[in-house]
């Protein structure tokens, strides 16, 4: 067997020697003298360890709840990169009230009972899993919610996201909640700052128009679908709806462009039963609406909530007064 | 560095270009093209193809330097061959990294560039683009997983593979799971193996992010000096073993 000269070819720099031997040296110093002397960050998240939940005079900024743990990994790998970033730290600093939720069911067998209730509102009872980020309302209702050691331009996307997305949920609330000036308002907010081409602009067009009708604000309500019709994206579901309250296309019309979707049919049979109630066709308007509220798959819909609603206010309930919100 | 190492896995990778390669990236624009039409702003997008598991396997793939090299009975052929002239290993070595640092690179920017001429195709809004210091992170991460690679490829055919795979699942879990799960163990049992994983990846992985090192708010040089330790180590085994092994020109 004829084997090659391995004294030829086998030589080591003597420089790459050199310099893993001095990395290695200064990696194994430097990780020992930043175990004893770790950086001081220039500017910190202003955390808070526990927030009530309904706070005194609490201000309007969006409540960031930041569920942790001592012992996981991912929690010790954010906090290292996104949450010392200095635009995620800004952002959270400027828009956000930071509260750090610390779970130490781990060490010690069980949570502070208010830990606990929060951990329990926010579904992280069943499956304990860290870093979690929960964004609230300042009265509760969940704008958005991010699980894992996201890298910095991730999480500053999902918080940017979130800032955009604060006036829609805040409307919807409000739209659930029958208190349509309200509902109107945010969805209006939310339209200016975010376009008519956004994700949700079609459903935030159709929803201020009813939020004003239903305010009694007619004029107004008939400018915004003139003005926003041109502007949405016609191929958006609920942008047939729009059409069909313009009366750009009819029932049977509308009906073929839901298709078989039993989630686009109970949307639209809410807007098709408000708008014959506006208009004080009652027996048209209870057809509608009872086909909206019966087969429904999330009774938390605002749709559904909507031809409840209406349905409760054609037969005389008391309570169902949202006209004079 | 060596001009005939370098060009030669450059020539050999652009003559065997398949049809299953144009298939992938045709795919992967049809799939771009879907995303930009419904809205979503590429940014995850943009993190995966400049993630670990995809650096490695542009790397490996980039990588290769005989169609037969998967066959372990002529692995070592073209070593030998190799060897026979005026070369050295560690030349070899440092070659083919940088070699591999380039081509990956090119691949990672092929599909990023398919990222921006989707979101060009459909008008989106704005368009989203890999940033400057993301690019510096993905190019020295290139780096990383070129020494890596050409570690594997050093190694037998064989134990390369299963290396690789181990490397990959690595990889993947990492990337995947970057979130911890409770379980009903003890304290000191999650710490240990929370403490370790991270170990794993602190001591494995040759990455790098130069957009969190620069926007940190506490800055420090661990994470440079933990890569390029890191890259020079992979470097170091893979001369190392290739040094020892020994390759038979003929028989007979």
């Amino acid at each position: 067997m004829l084997k090659t000269d391995p004294g030829l070819t086998t030589e080591i720099p003597i420089w790459l020697i050199a310099s893993t031997v001095i990395l290695l040296v200064i990696r194994v110093g430097l990780f020992l003298y930043e175990h004893e002397h770790p950086p001081m960050p220039s500017e910190e998240i202003h955390w808070q360890e526990f927030v009530d939940e309904k706070p005194p005079n609490a201000s309007q900024k969006l409540i960031l709840y930041y569920f942790t743990a001592r012992w996981s990994g991912a929690v010790k790998k954010l906090e290292s990169n996104a949450f010392s970033n200095k635009q995620v730290v800004k952002l959270i600093n400027d828009n956000f009230r930071p509260v750090r939720i610390v779970d130490v069911s781990v060490e010690e067998h069980a949570n502070d009972p208010q830990i606990q209730k929060l951990e329990d509102k926010y579904g992280l009872s069943a499956l304990k899993v860290f870093p979690k980020i929960i964004v609230t309302l300042p009265d509760g209702g969940e704008v958005q919610r991010c699980i894992g050691a996201k890298n910095p331009a991730l999480i500053k996307k999902f918080l940017e996201d979130t800032i955009k997305t604060e006036d829609y949920v805040r409307a919807k609330k409000a739209f659930k909640d029958e208190n349509w000036k309200k509902a109107a308002e945010f969805y209006n907010v939310f339209l200016e700052k975010n376009g008519l081409k956004a994700e949700r602009s079609t459903y935030s067009v159709l929803r201020e128009y009813i939020s004003l009708k239903l305010a009694g604000q007619n004029q107004a309500a008939e400018e915004l679908l003139k003005a926003d019709l041109e502007g949405v994206d016609s191929l958006r579901w609920p942008y047939p709806v729009l059409a069909y309250l313009c009366q750009a296309i009819d029932e049977k019309e509308l009906l073929k462009r839901a298709g078989d979707s039993q989630d686009k049919r109970t949307e639209l049979h809410a807007y098709v039963g408000t708008a014959y109630y506006l208009v004080g066709n009652l027996t048209k308007a209870e057809e509608h609406l009872k086909q909206s509220t019966s087969d429904v798959h999330f009774k938390e819909w605002p749709e559904f909530q909507l031809a409840s609603s209406i349905l409760k206010r054609m037969h005389g309930d008391p309570e169902a007064s949202g006209a004079a919100k | 560095m060596n001009r005939a190492v370098f060009i030669f896995t450059f020539l050999l990778k652009l003559s065997t270009v398949s049809k299953l390669d144009i298939a992938i990236v045709v795919l992967t624009f049809i799939g771009l093209l879907g995303a930009a039409y419904s809205g979503k702003e590429p940014t995850a997008i943009i993190e995966g193809f400049t993630s670990p598991p995809f650096l490695l396997f542009f790397g490996y793939s980039f990588s290769q330097d005989v169609a037969l090299n998967s066959n372990s009975l002529r692995d070592g052929e073209y070593f030998a061959l190799l060897f026979t002239r005026p070369l050295t290993r560690s030349s070899y070595v440092l070659t083919k990294a940088l070699v591999v640092t380039c081509g990956t690179l090119a691949i990672s920017s092929l599909f990023l560039g398919l990222v921006g001429l989707s979101e060009l195709v459909m008008h989106a809004k704005n368009i989203v683009l890999i940033d400057g210091w993301r690019f510096v992170s993905l190019t020295v991460n290139c780096f990383g997983f070129g020494c890596v690679v050409v570690l594997l490829r050093t190694l037998p055919a064989k134990i390369g593979f299963r290396c690789l795979f181990i490397f990959l699942s690595i990889c993947m879990l990492n990337s995947s799971t970057d979130f911890s799960v409770k379980m009903d163990q003890d304290a000191s049992i999650v710490y240990a193996w929370e403490y370790f994983a991270t170990f794993l990846q602190n001591f494995l992985y040759p990455v790098i992010d130069f957009d969190a090192l620069v926007h940190s708010t506490r800055f420090t040089w661990q994470p440079i000096i933990d890569y390029a330790s890191n890259c020079l180590i992979y470097l170091m085994i893979a001369i190392y073993i290739l040094n020892k092994r020994e390759f038979s020109y003929a028989e007979n």
